[in-house]
């Protein structure tokens, strides 16, 4: 399977389009409708970034206006070294990070946090027990309730820095690159970060479908 | 000639970069020779897949209209010349909606 990310389609120009490094030049010149179109071609993937940072739809709200707003006043700036899309989602994140520290007043929101993630369990020898096959039984449940509010309490009990980790890649689809360029990561952080949430997640999919 | 990891935990390690496509051909190529022997491997491949999807389904978060008005509005005021594009907002370009698996 391949990764996909949200580079592709935002950055290179669409049946004519201008892509992103000729729009950013534009705007660089003073050109205020091909930096709205800047923002529209990236709201949206930057509302959920902040969405998942700061859990809330107000916050997220105004680290999209204060995201913009700085991307904009910081773009005579912007030498084109990263993706356009990278750089964007690193101030998103800054300004995210910036709010949860002034609320929680707690320095570093998305540092180690202590892990108790569940996984599979091995035998000595390293070997997997028979598994309960549920993957079908997720398919014909997928609108279940009961499933629905399953995931939620799974997902709201990962650790926060994996939680963030795992909706931003499985759920948004950004790139581990993006993820680990907003959360100031490196990549096999990200990739870590990733696993150890998915198979807790896997473990407590699997208690709910009785294995 | 291909090599064998013999233990699970060695695959399910590698799990994350297999499903992501971002495992190395050799180790990948390895991976898939003990999946081939291994039930319980192929069923735990098989769970941690639909965990993704079942997540995906759940928890996907759309951009409200209201919030892209506002911020259009919000920019507008603060950046000269600025003028929404035609439509208003662009599609997502890899909202889970439209993301295969």
């Amino acid at each position: 399977m391949v990764d996909q990310t949200a580079e592709g389609p935002a950055q290179a120009g669409q049946g004519g389009e201008p892509d992103d490094r000729e729009l950013v030049a534009k705007a660089q010149r003073g050109d205020g409708a091909a930096f709205a179109e800047l923002v529209a071609r990236h709201q949206r993937q930057l509302y959920r970034l902040a969405l998942r940072m700061t859990g809330s739809e107000a916050d997220a709200q105004e680290v999209l206006q204060e995201a913009f707003l700085n991307a904009y006043q910081k773009l005579p700036n912007f030498r084109g070294e990263a993706q356009f899309s990278s750089w964007l989602y690193r101030i998103a994140a800054n300004s995210a990070l910036m709010r949860l520290r002034r609320k929680r007043r707690a320095p570093d929101a998305l540092q180690d946090q202590p892990l108790e993630l569940q996984g599979p369990k091995f035998s000595v020898e390293g070997f997997l027990e028979p598994q309960n096959d549920w993957s079908q039984r997720a398919d014909t449940q997928m609108m279940d309730r009961e499933l629905g509010q399953a995931i939620d309490q799974a997902v709201t009990a990962l650790p926060e820095d994996y939680r963030t980790v795992f909706l931003l890649k499985d759920v948004d689809g950004l790139s581990n690159e993006e993820i680990a360029s907003a959360l100031d990561l490196t990549v096999p952080a990200v990739k870590s970060r990733l696993h150890r949430a998915r198979l807790s997640l896997r473990e407590k999919l699997g208690d709910f479908f009785g294995q | 000639m291909t090599s064998l990891f013999e233990h699970c935990s060695e695959c399910v390690e590698l799990l994350g970069e297999y499903v992501d496509g971002s495992l190395a051909a050799e180790k990948a190529a390895a991976l898939e020779a003990h999946l081939s022997l291994c039930p319980p491997c192929i069923t735990f491949v098989r769970t941690y897949k639909a965990t993704r999807v079942l997540c995906r389904h759940k928890l996907a978060a759309d951009m409200p209209q209201e919030l892209c008005n506002s911020l259009n509005a919000f920019l507008a005021k603060n950046v000269p010349g600025y003028v929404p594009p035609e439509g208003g907002e662009k599609p997502a370009p890899a909202s889970p909606s439209n993301k295969k698996n």
